[in-house]
């Protein structure tokens, strides 16, 4: 039963009980008091017949006026007690009430004959022999009737006194009935309130601790179906859902699908789930060893986009991904995407998810690569083109010749010969021989270049676009790149193609430069800037073996190479093409470790005249050229 | 008098149309030069020629239309075409369209004997 409905229905129950009780008091009080008013009236009454007993002896004895008169009022006043009495108006009482009223009646009749007898007083010694006789016999008459007027008194006394007693009784037995009962409740509502009310709180006070704890399967038992069973169920209710949320979380950090680490605002990793662990390939043993140090699983160059994410981390309560390389147990390095958010504490912290991009990393390695092959397939396809065409120019008078010659042959064979005809012949011959040499010639002179083609080039936007091309295989070379690009450069003239590939040059002989260095960062810097003289540079510097000083002219000689498997042609055709556009292209030592290749060119306006030539014949010449500066 | 058969050349170089000629002539046949398709319609030789030695690639009418042009004018002269784009996907498709032989530039004196006499079983 439900608790409020037991305190209702107690409530109620009590209410009743103690109704019941007062009215039982009450009535038992009336009937007190009713028998103690009759006690009184029998006692008035006794008292009375007592004193008309007395007087009517005393009247006999000495017949005194004065004991006459106190005899009638006495009387008078027993008959009016005897005529209006209500409490003896029922059953016996009613029966002896009357009777007294009759008796009474006779007694004053008797009185009255014996005074009447008293007076007439007879001289006469016989008459007042018989009168003396007469008034002892009414003496006798009255006093016997008075007697029974007081045994009836004494009737009426008595049975009023058992009423009063029996009230009495009725009065205790109520009062101890409710004193019982009160004790009775006392003992109930401290039952309740024991058995459901504090046990149970106790019982939920603990299980909030357990839960707190981190115990959520705890239940608390909820089959009582009162408030305190509702309130289990709540509980229980709540425990069930945080359970929920916690699985969810659990699921979550447990899925294996990403990395997920927490970590102090420093960066020292608490906490990691085993995504995070496999990735760097260290064991649970060793994050709670704290041997999964956030710097030493981070490579030199990260470091600073670290902290970055940190500050951010402080700062904005998140940083936005950003791609990084961890360090495994093994030494190996893997590639990832880390982003993270505050956590509110206390303590505050970070959480940070982080992403393996091995397999995008090959994804995006295998796409390059396919993008490379397909460039060069286009490549070849217009080499191809291009070569159809010289076959077809050369073909024509090779055509001629081959065909005049077979003619000429015939006509010398002829009986007689037809000399005429061969010398004719002949001379076609070397006519077409000559026409075949002019295509020749004619090639060679497309491919000679005499000029650049004409365009206002950008050198921010070249160099940003060739930072683009090639990121790709730079970070898979574990280059950083970064560019100092200035703003308002102004703009060159000349084959922004061309200059690219000078560009892309020096970045792949940077790379290569750094590709056994594993103590520095392999940091690329690429910067533009206005020079004195209306002219324009743009450098490339990197922190790669350098070159000895004796070596640095020799660097730009074709077929001069410090590369294993090198050709020697990248700065040789790189110089060349600077100088078609009128520039200079140099190499300096770096103060630290590495070099630097920096280019000048004049600015758009100078000398934009001196070039000429048509683009649309040289382009296949110039992807022809990016083939050669691009072999390794 | 033995009648020579007339082989027909339409090619728009003139160093085929001044070559070939002499050389076909040495090997026994009548010969008309012509420099483009258009010129040899025009002729009075379509009638008349027994083989035609004709160039593929031509500005105006091309080689393959004037073949096209022939068919439709039910005009059955045998074609040997000639072309100095070496492009072996040709060959095959311009003997599947009735030409008797493809050469490609520079040919020799026997591979044109050989088309030709494809190209002219009766003679």
């Amino acid at each position: 039963m439900r608790l409020s409905t037991r305190l209702a229905l107690s409530g109620a129950v009590s209410v009743a009980v103690v109704a019941l009780i007062g009215a039982v008091l009450a009535s038992t009080t009336r009937t007190v008091r009713r028998e103690l008013a009759r006690n009184e009236a029998a006692g008035e009454m006794l008292s009375a017949v007592t004193n008309v007993r007395y007087l009517t002896l005393e009247y006999a004895l000495h017949h005194d006026e004065r004991t006459l008169v106190q005899w009638h009022l006495t009387h008078a006043s027993l008959s009016k007690q005897l005529v209006a009495r209500p409490e003896f108006a029922t059953g016996a009482e009613g029966e002896i009430l009357a009777r007294l009223r009759r008796t009474n009646a006779v007694v004053r009749s008797l009185f009255s004959q014996l005074v009447a007898n008293r007076q007439a007083r007879d001289t006469d010694g016989r008459r007042a022999a018989v009168r003396e006789e007469l008034e002892a016999r009414l003496t006798g008459q009255i006093v016997i009737r008075l007697e029974g007027i007081i045994a009836d008194a004494f009737t009426l006394s008595e049975r009023s006194r058992t009423g009063v007693l029996t009230a009495q009784r009725r009065q205790g037995v109520a009062v101890g009935a409710f004193g019982g009962f009160v004790l009775l409740v006392l003992a109930t509502t401290m039952i309740v309130a024991l058995k459901s009310v504090l046990r149970p709180l106790a019982r939920l006070r603990a299980g909030t601790a357990i839960v707190g704890a981190g115990d959520l399967d705890f239940r608390l038992d909820e089959a009582s179906g009162d408030e305190i069973g509702d309130l289990a169920h709540a509980f229980n209710e709540m425990t069930e859902k945080l359970r929920g949320r916690e699985a969810k979380i659990r699921r979550l950090v447990d899925s294996n699908i990403i990395g997920i680490v927490i970590t102090d605002l420093e960066g020292e990793v608490l906490e990691a789930n085993d995504a995070f662990l496999e990735l760097v390939g260290y064991s649970r043993l060793d994050l709670q060893s704290g041997r999964v140090d956030w710097k030493r699983i981070t490579p030199a160059e990260f470091e600073g986009a670290d902290v970055r994410a940190l500050q951010e981390l402080r700062e904005r309560g998140a940083y936005a991904p950003f791609e990084k390389e961890y360090f495994r147990k093994d030494g190996r390095r893997i590639p990832v995407m880390i982003g993270g958010a505050l956590l509110e504490g206390p303590p505050r912290g970070g959480v940070a998810f982080v992403l393996d991009l091995t397999e995008r990393r090959v994804a995006q390695e295998t796409l390059a690569r396919t993008q490379a092959d397909l460039a060069h397939v286009a490549r070849v396809t217009t080499l191809g083109a291009l070569t159809a065409s010289i076959a077809h120019e050369v073909n024509q008078p090779l055509s001629g010749i081959i065909t005049n010659a077979s003619t000429c042959l015939r006509m010398l064979a002829a009986d007689p010969p037809n000399v005429d005809g061969a010398r004719e012949t002949a001379r076609r011959t070397i006519r077409d021989g000559h026409r075949a040499s002019d295509v020749i010639t004619r090639l060679r002179g497309l491919f000679a270049r005499e000029g650049v083609a004409t365009e206002s080039v950008d050198l921010n936007e070249a160099a940003r676009e060739v930072i683009a091309l090639s990121a790709s295989e730079l970070r898979s070379s574990r280059v950083i790149v970064r560019a100092e690009l200035a703003d308002d450069l102004p703009p060159v003239r000349g084959d922004c193609v061309q200059l690219q590939q000078v560009i892309l040059n020096l970045f792949r002989n940077a790379s290569d430069a750094m590709s056994g260095v594993d103590d520095r960062p392999r940091q690329l810097v690429i910067s533009t800037a206005r020079e004195e003289g209306d002219r324009v540079r743009l450098t490339v510097q990197d922190a790669g073996v350098g070159f000895e000083p004796e070596s640095a002219e020799k660097l730009f000689d074709p077929f001069y190479t410090t590369k294993r498997g090198g050709m020697g042609i990248g700065l040789s055709v790189s110089r060349s093409i600077i100088e078609s556009h009128h520039g200079r292209l140099w190499a300096a030592r770096n103060d630290g470790p590495g070099a630097t290749f920096a280019f000048t060119l004049p600015r758009a306006g100078e000398r934009a005249a001196s070039a000429h030539g048509s683009s649309a014949v040289r382009a296949p010449a110039a992807a022809d050229a990016m083939h050669v500066v691009g072999s390794p | 008098m033995l009648v020579r058969s007339l082989v027909s050349v339409v090619d728009d170089d003139e160093s085929v149309r001044e070559s070939l000629p002499d050389l076909l002539r040495e090997l026994g046949f009548a010969v008309r030069a012509f420099a483009s398709a258009e010129e040899f319609l025009a002729s009075d030789c379509v009638c008349r020629t027994s083989c035609l030695v004709l160039d593929i690639a031509m500005p105006g009418m091309n080689g393959p239309e004037l073949q096209r042009e022939l068919t439709r004018r039910r005009q059955e002269i045998p074609i040997v075409f000639i072309t100095a784009h070496r492009d072996e996907t040709v060959r095959p498709r311009l003997l599947e369209q009735g030409a008797v032989e493809c050469l490609f530039k520079p040919f020799t004196e026997t591979a044109l004997l050989d088309a030709l006499n494809a190209a002219l079983p009766a003679r």
